[in-house]
């Protein structure tokens, strides 16, 4: 079996079409890097933007000097209170410079958990538990943890780091005048959320985002598209030569099968070694511990490290890749033409993600395999939370996607065998 | 036994493409497949190699059944170029032979070498003329030094150097003991490798023309060619003119010595004797002759 795999990659490999598939997926890679790295905020841009704040506190300090030796009485205690009030900012906004000046984060993180943590108290003692209002109690909570989290593993935060840049799926409006003021700041607040790192780590969690999605799935299909097709099945074809060889017929299939699977997780595989080496190079590895939510039932949730949350999300994309693989064998043998091949399995996929949106409460949902395409939000359990359906959840996607499988791997056998039975 | 088929039939939906065929050999030898296209020869081949199914009877091939895959250890089937991979060198193609059959990889050299194809093993099968595809097809066949080998138009695209060099193989592996299955055309070549002919027509193997059909045609090359024009006329002996110099006869109209007294008794000097075999084109003839004249 290995000989026909490695025979197998080696005709892949020398096919014009997949080299230039596999070119532009690189390409792809340096370009987004190149991306991120640009839109990543480092501390001397957060430094930066303290300096031109301490320069306007200084600013106002200097007026409200200027204009308490000539205030009136009524003025003076109002000038006074600015003044020790922007003092005591400009203080904070001093020391925080210093903090970015030696990297120290483990106080940045304190003073954010500082400033935040009495929050949740007030919070619940207001009993705004459920509401929609960013920062939210959930958000706070989160935030704190995610804080403390990072505190305890001295991992690094990404940055800017305040409560103004962080959202979670149950901030859905801000305490503003009119409802498109609320829309508008809390677009800017989602927008800010959206933080770019160029550490290996982070960049490698928003590569795997883009990737593993119905996109990143339909590139895999078209990379694999005629691993059946090419051999001419059902005419006199490459196919021909393989069947006549000391091998039993089911292992060709089978090895076009394994090659298929093997060779996506190796691109994986080669997507994680390149976001170490140009992570290491740019800037640093980053931390394989920095926390991501996981959302639980009724506004509960627990941290999960970034590291783990890669490979579980890897782990599931690969599950939906092997089950489109088996959509895409059953109609290459049926077809045997490779875009019609294609273009049915990503139909199948396509009807199949959209009749399953219609099925999201019901109690087979978690049966489907088409629910579990978005690898992501199945992971933290966005997708759970968005549909309201907790049986949505990463164990229940592989279990649900890998009998799907088998099933389909039958199936395509059964046709196969009943096929080579008719004499083609 | 080498080759035992019996009661093989095939049909593509309503049509009966191989009418039951029987064939049995149980010692090394050279057969040919004649027939017109469209007549069962590759159907017959692929059947044979499990590569089609068939709806009756029974194939067994150096007694397996043709459906054990391992019997392509020592039974090699030489098909159409369509096989080969383009994108994969000749040195490619051999090297995967090799892996499967658990063949030593030094061996590609030697076969290669032993085919003529060295100097483009490691270029890409899409670079190949028809020639070169038919070179590593032999090659790809002979590397596991088979005990039997079916050859669907071996000579395909062959250049006469070629085509000699191939036939010189395929009379090496007969003389080692490979039975040798040829489907051909080329009804020259077929009378220079063997005498077994197997003539398909409709897909039914024509059984009473199976064994040494085959007779001998000479050309005469003579000094005089109307003296020797008149004296065969006179004397009633049937022949043919080619060229300014020569006359042919049949082994079955005269044998060669009576000619040659014939010609000698009149003064006539023979300069030449030119002798060709005519078996497979002669006989095939005969069986085809409603196509021929359609």
């Amino acid at each position: 079996m290995l000989k026909l795999i490695l025979f197998e990659i080696k005709k892949m490999w020398n096919a014009n079409f997949f080299r230039i598939l596999i070119l532009a997926l690189l390409v792809f890679f340096i370009a987004y890097y190149v991306f991120v790295y640009i839109n990543t905020t480092r501390a001397e841009d957060e430094i930066k933007l303290l300096d031109e704040v301490i320069q306007r506190t200084e600013q106002t300090i200097e007026e409200d000097s200027v204009a308490l030796e000539s205030a009136e009485d009524s003025e003076v205690k109002e000038l006074e209170e600015s003044i020790a009030f922007h003092e005591e900012w400009l203080e904070k906004e001093q020391t925080k410079v210093e903090i970015f000046e030696e990297e120290n984060w483990d106080v940045l993180l304190q003073m954010e958990i500082d400033n935040n943590e009495p929050m949740i108290g007030t919070k619940k003692f207001q009993n705004e538990t459920h509401t929609y209002t960013h920062p939210t109690l959930f958000t706070y909570e989160t935030y704190v943890a995610m804080s403390k989290w990072m505190q305890d593993k001295d991992v690094v935060p990404l940055l800017p780091v305040n409560i103004l840049s962080y959202v979670t799926l149950y901030d859905r409006e801000v305490n503003s005048g009119s409802a498109a003021d609320s829309e508008f700041i809390m677009n800017i607040i989602k927008e800010n959320s959206n933080k770019y790192s160029s550490t290996s780590i982070h960049y490698l969690f928003r590569l795997f985002g883009l990737l593993f999605s119905f996109i990143g799935v339909v590139f895999f299909l078209f990379l694999f598209g005629d691993i059946v097709t090419k051999e001419g099945l059902g005419r006199n074809g490459p196919i021909y030569l393989l069947q006549t060889q000391p091998i039993q017929r089911y292992k060709i299939l089978a090895s076009k099968f394994l090659t298929a699977i093997l060779t996506s997780l190796l691109i994986l595989v080669c997507a994680v070694v390149f976001s170490f080496i140009v992570g290491s190079i740019f800037d640093r590895f980053g931390d394989w511990d920095y926390p991501v939510v996981i959302y639980g039932e009724d506004r509960t949730f627990t941290l999960m490290s970034m590291g783990v949350f890669l490979v579980k999300a890897t782990s599931l994309f690969m599950v939906i890749l092997l089950f489109s693989y088996t959509i895409l064998f059953l109609f290459s043998i049926l077809t045997k033409r490779v875009l019609v091949a294609i273009g049915l399995t990503l139909g199948a996929l396509f009807v199949g993600m959209k009749m399953s949106e219609g099925l999201v409460t019901s109690s087979i949902a978690q049966y489907i395999p088409f629910q579990y395409f978005s690898v992501f939000e199945v992971v933290t359990n966005e997708l759970a939370l968005t549909l309201d359906n907790f049986n949505l959840t990463y164990a229940n996607g592989i279990i649900s996607l890998s009998i799907a499988s088998l099933v389909m791997l039958i199936v395509t056998y059964v046709v196969s065998f009943v096929q080579s039975k008719k004499g083609n | 036994m080498i080759i035992e088929v019996s009661n093989l039939k095939k049909r593509y939906k309503k049509q009966m493409v191989l009418k039951g065929i029987d064939i049995q050999v149980e010692t090394p030898q050279i057969i040919a497949l004649v027939g017109p296209n469209g007549s069962g020869k590759t159907t017959l081949l692929n059947c044979m190699t499990n590569l089609l199914s068939f709806q009756e009877g029974e194939v067994r091939l150096l007694g397996k059944k043709h459906t054990d895959a391992s019997l392509f250890l020592k039974v090699s089937y030489l098909q159409d170029n369509r096989i080969l991979y383009g994108n994969l060198t000749g040195y490619d193609h051999m090297k995967f032979v090799c892996s499967v059959q658990k063949i030593p990889i030094s061996k590609i050299k030697e076969v290669a070498e032993r085919v003529g194809m060295e100097k483009y093993l490691k270029k890409r099968v899409r670079n190949y003329s028809l020639g070169m595809k038919q070179h590593l097809l032999l090659a790809m066949v002979i590397i596991n030094e088979p005990k039997l080998l079916l050859m669907d138009e071996p000579l395909n695209g062959l250049d006469p150097t070629s085509a000699i060099n191939m036939r010189k193989i395929l009379l090496e592996l007969y003389q080692e003991g490979t039975t040798i299955v040829v489907s051909s055309h080329n009804l020259d070549e077929i009378d220079r490798l063997t005498n077994t002919i197997y003539f398909m027509k409709d897909g039914a193997l024509l059984k009473e023309s199976l064994q040494d059909i085959s007779s001998k045609n000479y050309l005469i090359t003579v000094n005089d060619i109307e003296k020797a024009q008149k004296v065969l006329k006179d004397k009633s002996i049937p022949f043919s003119v080619s060229g300014e110099y020569q006359v042919g006869f049949e082994e079955t109209d005269i044998d060669l010595q009576s000619f040659i007294d014939c010609l000698n008794d009149n003064d006539i000097t023979i300069t030449d004797i030119e002798v060709q075999k005519v078996g497979a084109e002669k006989r095939y003839r005969e069986l085809f002759e409603e196509e021929l004249s359609s």
